[in-house]
């Protein structure tokens, strides 16, 4: 019986400790990357553009990796999302249970476990490719070669939207599949036609979930290193037209190369060819930050959501 | 005879009078390239309405290299893209192998040799205008670019890419230089598979790979290699052949060059590294062209890495580029010669190694300009500031 | 093609009030179908291009090398002996069995940690805990799962690695394995630490889910018979739960043998064959697994044979990770069908 105690209570223990230090964990690195971190981060570090060298000195701020991270996100869920909500619409309303649909099914299985460094390499082979020349830009005036660069915002977004499309699939799939009936019914007996069904009214009732879908896939995109190493280009500042923030100039930023937060953090530690962790661990500070916001917003619209259907 | 004499006397006079008025003329003349006064130590000289430059003007705006040959008269006159040999007081010219006539020849005035400019620029790809009210030439090299240019490799000199091409956009609105940090063997595939212009690599290309990519390397500067141990390490100096055999895993204890006993622990740098080429080829090949790297050596992704392992182990030994040098390790003496960017300038550092850029074939007009920026004394002054060695 | 539109819009329908606008409609549905579809199509195709893009790329290495591929273990001195071959004859025989041990090494050692560790913070969340302490123990696993990989990277390296060194190594122990391997702090040990703090989350969130999905009947029944509520989560929660957590391990699992940046920063780049008859020194050991290969010996890819390499590494890789994908889906396709029974 005394024994039976014991090995209750040390199984108890045990399951605390873990609890307790998967909770020193997640605040023992935050806690380690602000005390390392916060004396590098001030507003002018936010708003400047980094200067491309090796010394601590003059290493300027990361606005330009802040906006890399922020225009990655942005192209990697706009291509995604149509594209996921498409694809779980297709298997939630219109798929018949054959061979293709089982197919699609697995292969949405088999792409959600595909390592990021595999989509990364695969798409460096992809995107050289002249006839995708257009993403980022061709080679022009060296003799024989047809040959596109091959690394850019667009190439990254859509490696991040490969690498997200699963995930986003079947976060919306399980939305739409959410959607009661009987929204459906009443809309085809008024008459309306199956698209107009599903775009006027199961879509919208599931849009909760496709936010939901759209904040894991911003996550995750934000938080990818092994894509964006390879296909925007290890730069440190923008290098399409100057001044990159210019409106005038977004195609060409689009189209050429950046960095993002995360191969920021990658260049400057010591692991990188750079020689200033301090600005790595600011650099990983804010982008921490920036995923508990978003973290936080994703939970406000959890609350908000269950609070408007109540 | 002697009204011959007269006429000969009459003459002279006449073209020393010329020459001194020309002189006196082209005191004023003013000479701006890219938006950049050029300062001379001889005047310029206007000879027949074609304006005569000291050969220095071309090589600090240009980012040229000239070399003289004293036996022949020579002056030759060498950017990335463009050849043009001279001969002082001839009007024959060579125009990368093409025979070409000047209309007035390169001359000597004051010590200094004198170029035409406009034959000169016009051959080098550069735009000249002369503006006769404020008597001044206006040359655009390094601003008269447009177009796309495409570089990528080693992540080493990508600092130095990203900062010339920042400048080069500055005085260019229609060019856009996009530059990817990628290793230098990318920098290398890249180049010879045409997905880049300008491959940069830190490390000297392999035979192999000029072959079978149709590669052209350019050198854009240098840098030094430093040998580093823990600041506690009582050695403080290494001749080449203790390094080659500590590298090499002949000796293997510090007692064995003059530290204490301890075991040695070499570090080094992943395979295909452009550091590790570099000292490969300086340290080990240099004395035993077989020769390897003991298997045991532990690899490093970078410089910055091996800095933090020798920081962190006091048995440990491992190379670095001067760069990287700071107060948490010891840079070792080299055959007495201490690692310092003078010295290795000067010659005396024995491990030295090529900033390249590569092309495939010949660069183009535009990769060749960019190329050419590196020498150029804006490029010298990027290259010191990220404490690379230019190559004055 | 024609036909088929043909049959289908002249269908009718009871809805249709002018035949003019019916047939608009639905050939507008059909050809929204058609459009839906074929973006649900291209997802499918991006699956079989990424195995065919990086078949072809590996394919030399394939088929010089045969099953040594995966059966020897000599890939620094191939890399190194292949890096400096002559052109004309090239070496395109490579053996990656260390990497895939270096992988699986990691992986399994993490898991180890990670599963039952996640498995207990599950059961804290779920069961034993409320209030602030539940939510805070939710935010926490939700933050710890979206740090990003480099972070753990940069973590590992600056922590990690300097403890392992200085707790861990002594010069005598240097020395007595400098004729296998330099240790030198890098290594498997640090990969698995790194590593578990990545996937804890993935097996806590997973083993919620599916602790949360198990019948409230079940722990009703449990306690009504008398057994403590301690015995019912051990003996009858955590074992109803146990498809769930599986599918979760295996989807951990995935994650942690695809991981290429933190554990190229921390475990030690250099493909040793960790060796049992080492005794504890097997932690030790620097190993290179699959993923980080790609980003460390990168360096070389000018060279043909070594780009080879590296994408046949991407396809050890990808045969594994779609292996583990597939399992995820049979053991979650069994949860479900349990579910619908019960």
């Amino acid at each position: 019986m005394i024994k039976i105690k014991i090995r209750d209570a040390s199984q108890q223990l045990f399951a605390w400790v873990s609890a307790l230090i998967t909770l020193a964990a997640c605040f023992g690195i935050i806690l380690f990357l602000l005390v390392k971190g916060h004396g590098a981060v001030t507003l002018e570090f936010l708003l400047t553009d980094p200067n491309p060298t090796f010394q601590a000195e003059g290493a300027g701020g990361i606005l330009a990796p802040m906006a890399g991270t922020f225009i990655v996100t942005l192209t990697g869920v706009v291509i995604a999302l149509p594209w996921a909500i498409a694809t779980a619409t297709y298997l939630s309303e219109y798929a018949k249970k054959n061979l293709a649909t089982a197919y699609l099914k697995l292969a949405i299985d088999v792409l959600s476990g595909v390592p990021t460094i595999v989509i990364a390499i695969f798409g460096v082979a992809l995107f050289t490719n002249p006839t995708l020349g257009f993403l980022s830009s061709m080679i022009e005036g060296v003799e024989g070669v047809n040959k596109a660069f091959g690394k850019s915002f667009l190439v990254c977004g859509i490696g991040m939207a490969i690498m997200v499309l699963p995930y986003m699939i079947k976060t919306c799939e399980e939305a739409i599949k959410a959607v009661p009936n009987a929204f459906r019914e009443a809309s085809l007996a008024l008459g309306a036609s199956k698209k107009i069904t599903i775009t006027d009214v199961v879509l919208p009732s599931a849009r909760r979930g496709i936010i939901t879908a759209i904040i894991l896939g911003m996550g995750r995109i934000i938080g990818d290193t092994a894509i964006v190493w390879l296909l925007l280009g290890g730069s440190i500042r923008m290098t399409g037209q100057q001044p990159w923030w210019h409106l005038s100039n977004w195609l060409s930023t689009l189209q050429n190369t950046g960095s993002t937060l995360t191969t920021y953090i990658f260049l400057n530690s010591p692991a990188g060819e750079g020689n200033k962790p301090e600005l790595a661990f600011a650099a990983s500070l804010v982008l921490v930050v920036i995923i508990v916001f978003l973290n936080a917003a994703a939970g406000l619209i959890g609350f908000m959501g269950k609070v408007k259907e109540e | 005879m002697t009204s011959r004499k007269v006429f000969v006397m009459l003459g002279l006079v006449f073209l020393l009078v010329c020459s001194m008025a020309s002189v006196s003329l082209a005191a004023d003349i003013c000479i701006v390239i890219d938006g950049k006064q050029v300062a001379t130590d001889v005047a310029p000289v206007l000879e027949d309405n074609r304006t005569l430059v000291p050969v220095r003007v071309i090589a600090e705006g240009f980012g040229a290299r000239v070399g003289w040959d004293g036996a022949k008269q020579e002056v030759k006159i060498k950017t990335a893209a463009n050849d043009i040999v001279l001969t002082i007081g001839s009007k024959n010219v060579t125009v990368n192998g093409v025979r070409k006539t000047l209309e007035v020849p390169a001359k000597i005035i004051g010590g200094r040799t004198m170029i035409p400019l406009r034959f000169v620029s016009d051959n080098l790809g550069a735009e000249i205008n002369y503006d006769s009210s404020s008597r001044t030439v206006n040359v655009k090299y390094f601003s008269n670019m447009a177009g796309t240019l495409k570089i990528g490799g080693s992540t080493t000199v990508q600092p130095i890419s990203e900062k010339i091409a920042l400048e080069l956009m500055k005085m260019n609105k229609g060019l856009s230089i996009t530059t990817a940090g990628t290793g230098s063997g990318d920098g290398i595939k890249g180049a010879g598979e045409g997905r880049y212009h300008i491959g940069n690599s830190s490390r000297a290309i392999k035979e192999a790979e000029i072959k079978e990519y149709g590669l052209v390397e350019h050198q854009v500067g240098s840098d030094g290699i430093a040998v580093i141990v823990h600041p506690s390490n009582t050695v403080s100096g290494l001749t080449r052949q203790q390094v080659f055999d500590i590298y090499t895993g002949k000796i293997r204890n510090w007692k064995e060059v003059g530290g204490k006993n301890a075991p040695i622990f070499v570090q080094t740098r992943e395979e295909g590294a452009g550091t590790l080429g570099a000292f490969v080829e300086l340290a080990i090949q240099a004395i035993d062209k077989n020769a390897k790297i003991t298997p045991t050596a532990a690899p490093h992704g970078s410089n910055g890495l091996v800095k933090q392992a020798v920081a962190r182990g006091e048995n440990n030994i491992g190379f670095i580029s001067f760069g990287y040098i700071d107060s948490s390790v010891k840079a070792l003496k080299i055959d007495g010669v201490e690692a310092t960017a003078e010295n290795a300038l000067a010659g005396k550092f024995a491990y030295v190694r090529p900033l390249v850029v590569v092309t495939k074939g010949a660069p183009t007009p535009l990769a060749a300009k960019f190329i050419d920026y590196h020498t150029s004394p804006q490029g010298f002054k990027i290259l010191e500031e990220e404490n690379y060695l230019p190559m004055k | 093609m024609a036909k088929i539109f043909f049959e289908d819009v002249v269908k009718p329908t009871v809805f249709s009030k002018t035949k003019i606008s019916f047939n608009l409609s639905a050939l507008y549905d059909k050809l929204w179908e058609y459009a839906i579809f074929s973006l649900a199509a291209t997802g499918a195709i991006i699956i079989v291009l990424i195995f065919v893009f990086i078949f072809m790329k590996a394919w030399p290495v394939f088929q010089a090398s045969g099953l040594k591929v995966i059966t020897t273990s000599n890939f620094e001195e191939q890399i190194r002996h292949a890096y400096f071959a002559p052109l004309d004859e090239q070496l395109w025989e490579f053996g990656l069995l260390s990497l895939i041990v270096g992988s699986l090494t990691t992986a399994l050692g993490a898991l180890f940690i990670a599963v039952p560790a996640g498995v207990g913070t599950a059961v804290i969340i779920c069961e034993m805990s409320s209030g602030l302490l539940k939510r805070f123990l939710e935010a926490a696993t939700r933050l710890l799962a979206a740090i990003p990989s480099v972070i753990y990277g940069l973590v590992g390296l600056m922590v990690v690695i300097p403890l392992i060194s200085d707790r861990l190594l002594n010069v005598e122990l240097q020395i007595k394995y400098l004729e296998y391997f330099q240790l030198n702090g890098y290594s498997m040990l640090a990969g698995i630490i790194v590593l578990s703090f990545m996937i804890v989350p993935l097996v806590i969130a997973l083993s919620v889910d599916a602790i949360n999905a198990v019948p409230r009947k079940y722990r009703e029944a449990s306690l009504a018979l008398g057994i403590t509520k301690w015995r019912t989560i051990i003996k009858v929660v955590i074992p109803a739960a146990k498809s769930g957590i599986l599918a979760g391990v295996i989807l951990a699992a995935g994650r942690g043998i695809g991981e290429a940046i933190a554990l190229s920063m921390v475990s030690g780049a250099s493909a040793n064959m960790p060796s049992l008859r080492h005794g504890f020194v097997f932690f030790l050991t620097p190993v290179l697994p699959l993923a980080s290969a790609i980003i460390n010996k990168s360096q070389a890819i000018s060279v043909p044979s070594i780009e080879a390499a590296l994408f046949s590494c991407g396809v050890i890789l990808l045969v594994i990770c779609a292996f583990l994908s597939i399992s995820t889906r049979i053991v979650e396709s069994a949860v479900r069908r349990r579910q619908g029974l019960d």
